[in-house]
Formats: C-alpha cells, sequence, structure tokens
C-alpha cells in the first residue's frame, strides 16, 4: 500500500482518477485540504485544512466483486469511530456516516471503466478536526472534535480506516451484509427518498442481498431502491 | 470504370473492369477482387486469398460502425457527448450509476457520434449498446 500526501488538492478522487493507470492497486491519496472536494452528483463537500481527506485506488478483476464495496468502506469508518473513540456512529443508507444524525463523514465511490478494466476510487471525507461549519451545514454536519471536545490524530484514523476497508473486503457479501446491519440505523424509520428527482415516502423496510434499499409504501406495497438519497422523519 | 469514393474523409480509387466473359475484377486501391459466375474467389495485391467472407469481414471492421457497449446493469446519470462529437480514445461518455457507485464509461475508441441509443435517467442492461460510433 503506498499514500501520497498532498498539502492541497482540488480533489483526493479527481487526483486519484487521474493517476489510477499509473499506480498500483491500494495506491492512497491524501490531502490536507481540498479546494474542490466533492460528493454525490457533484456536490461540495467542506474540505478545510483539519478533516482527513483520502481516496482508495482498487483495481478489481471483475467489477461485480465490489458488489458491496461502498457499504465496507461505511462500515469500515464507523466501526474505527465506534471503537477507537466510544462515540456510537451510524450508517444511514447507504454510507453516510453519522453521529445523532449529524453527518461525520461522506463517502463516495466511482469507477472508470475502460472495456474490461476498471478502476475504482473510493473517496472518504471525515470531519475530524473541525471546529465550525459554515450556516447552511451548521445543523446537519458534526466533527469528531466537536464531539470529542478535543483534537484527534488524523494519520492514526487514516491507518485504521485502511486496515478496516481491507479486512472487509476479505469478507464475502454475507458477512459484509451482517456487518453492515449492526452499524446502519435506517431500517424501521420513516423516511423519504429522492429517486432521480422523485420523492417517495414510506417505511424502510429491509436491505436485500445487494444492499438494495426494500421501502413500504402507504398502501402497503414495497419498492426496491438501488440508487437514491435517504432523508430521516417523515 | 473509374471512380473515386470518399468514406469516413479517407479517399478510395474504384476500378471496376471485365477481365473476361463472367467475371468483372473489381479494384480497391492496390486491392483486387474478382467475381466469377458461381464460384467466388477474391485475390488481393499482397498475393493473399481471402475468402469473400473474410473480406468482407476486414472491410466491416475498417469502414463500419462501432458500439459502445455498457460494461454493468445501471442507470445512466450523464450523456457527456451529442450527436456529431468526435470521441477520441480515452474520453469520458457516460456516466452509469450501479452498485452505489458513479461510474465513468470511457471509450476505447475514436469516431464521430452517430448515434445515442439511451436517455437520461434510464435503465441499462450489462452488454446494452450505448453509444454508435461512426
Amino acid at each position: 500500500m503506498k499514500i501520497l500526501f498532498f498539502k492541497e488538492l482540488l480533489s483526493t478522487s479527481k487526483k486519484a482518477k487521474e493517476i489510477a493507470n499509473e499506480v498500483e492497486p491500494w495506491t492512497v491519496v491524501v490531502a490536507e485540504s481540498q479546494n474542490a472536494g466533492y460528493g454525490k452528483k457533484k456536490r461540495g463537500w467542506f474540505s478545510p485544512s483539519g478533516g482527513l481527506y483520502f481516496s482508495i485506488i482498487i483495481k478489481p478483476e471483475e467489477l461485480e466483486e465490489l458488489q458491496l464495496l461502498t457499504f465496507a468502506a461505511g462500515i469500515a469508518v464507523a466501526k474505527v469511530i465506534n471503537e477507537k473513540f466510544k462515540i456510537k456512529a451510524c450508517l444511514k443508507w447507504p454510507n453516510d456516516v453519522l453521529i445523532e444524525e449529524r453527518k461525520v463523514c461522506g463517502i463516495l465511490t466511482e469507477s472508470v471503466i475502460r472495456g474490461k478494466m476498471a478502476s475504482v476510487v473510493v473517496g472518504i471525507g471525515i470531519d475530524t478536526n473541525i471546529e465550525k461549519f459554515p450556516p447552511e451545514l451548521a445543523n446537519t454536519a458534526t466533527s469528531l472534535k466537536v464531539e470529542l471536545k478535543e483534537e484527534v490524530n488524523n494519520k492514526e484514523i487514516l491507518d485504521a480506516v485502511l486496515k478496516e476497508l481491507r479486512d472487509m473486503l476479505k469478507k464475502n457479501a454475507t458477512a459484509i451484509a451482517q456487518e453492515y446491519r449492526l452499524y446502519e440505523n435506517t431500517l424501521g424509520k420513516k423516511i423519504k427518498v429522492v429517486v432521480q428527482g422523485k420523492e417517495i415516502y414510506g417505511k424502510a423496510f429491509d436491505f436485500d442481498q445487494k444492499g438494495d434499499l426494500i421501502v413500504k409504501l402507504k398502501d402497503k406495497q414495497t419498492i426496491k431502491i438501488l440508487e437514491g438519497e435517504v432523508t430521516y422523519n417523515f | 470504370m473509374k471512380m473515386k469514393i470518399n468514406i469516413k474523409d479517407k479517399s478510395y480509387d474504384i476500378e471496376i473492369s471485365q477481365a473476361k466473359k463472367g467475371e468483372i475484377k473489381i479494384k480497391v486501391g492496390k486491392k483486387e477482387f474478382s467475381f466469377n459466375e458461381g464460384d467466388v474467389q477474391v485475390s488481393s495485391g499482397e498475393g493473399r486469398k481471402p475468402t469473400v467472407a473474410q473480406a468482407y469481414l476486414s472491410q466491416k471492421k475498417d469502414f463500419g460502425d462501432t458500439e459502445i457497449k455498457s460494461p454493468l446493469a445501471g442507470i445512466v446519470s450523464e450523456i457527456f457527448v451529442e450527436i456529431g462529437t468526435e470521441v477520441k480514445k480515452g474520453d469520458k461518455v457516460v456516466l452509469l450509476s450501479a452498485m452505489k457507485m458513479e461510474n465513468e464509461i470511457i471509450s476505447e475508441f475514436q469516431g464521430k457520434v452517430k448515434e445515442i441509443k439511451i436517455k437520461r435517467n434510464q435503465q441499462v442492461k450489462n452488454g446494452e449498446v450505448l453509444i454508435i460510433l461512426a
């Protein structure tokens, strides 16, 4: 595993995708701050110095091997926060890491596919030593420093998350799915899911073996959600 | 009869002649194709004697359209090209959401976008044709 440290980048995932072809699998790109960090749907990710921003390059033989990768990455972060800091961190489907329903980590998994060759980049942004958030995030985001009232060591967290993720990916899909259930806090909640611009209201009922979310609607019908953004308490 | 045809900005000299009764010779550049009644033989300038089927296939590879197919099942999030866009090898053509990942589909070919077979938010199967390059 090779770790490339940068003082500042536009985005660690952008950099990782640029160099993915030339580097060994499990090369990790880390930046102290990002000028154009992004999450799903290219939404910006608040990335001042103090936070931990990194992207891991994985090169699977078959892309289907990584069916549950995005869940494994979420579990790795939640597990490290729970075990290292004794703070209860949960996963909102599919992989937002929350502390008391405030987001502490965002994960975006991307792949670049050329014919049969795929490079996968797992981008992880953890709000570690961030003291203050801008007004638009003040009610929905938190950091480890805010929760613990003390600084944390970014390098130790990075090493711990990378180790957890590597261990997680050695497990089979059933084991990953079981572990995911230990950390998720979506099931049983009344939720709103935005799927391709359409709002769906219902109760988070279950996950299937691919990690799709099964939602029970008001008329008791169930639907399967492959991609979407979940909001709690609707 | 001699003529010049243009395919994909490349010019080809074509010569059609009757070698002897019942045999027509078509010359494309340096390659010659001879057609007899019933038995069809193809000869080329380099002395190779491919069958008509092989000659046809190699022609199709040279001049035909190229399909960019979906490598996995998913939902089309974004299409980065339009009809007429000149695509180079290595260009990003489609963004596909699948397995909770955003997957950039990169063209392995060069060509002009002739047809876009998909729409945004459409669900596609593994192997489905996304874009045709001419």
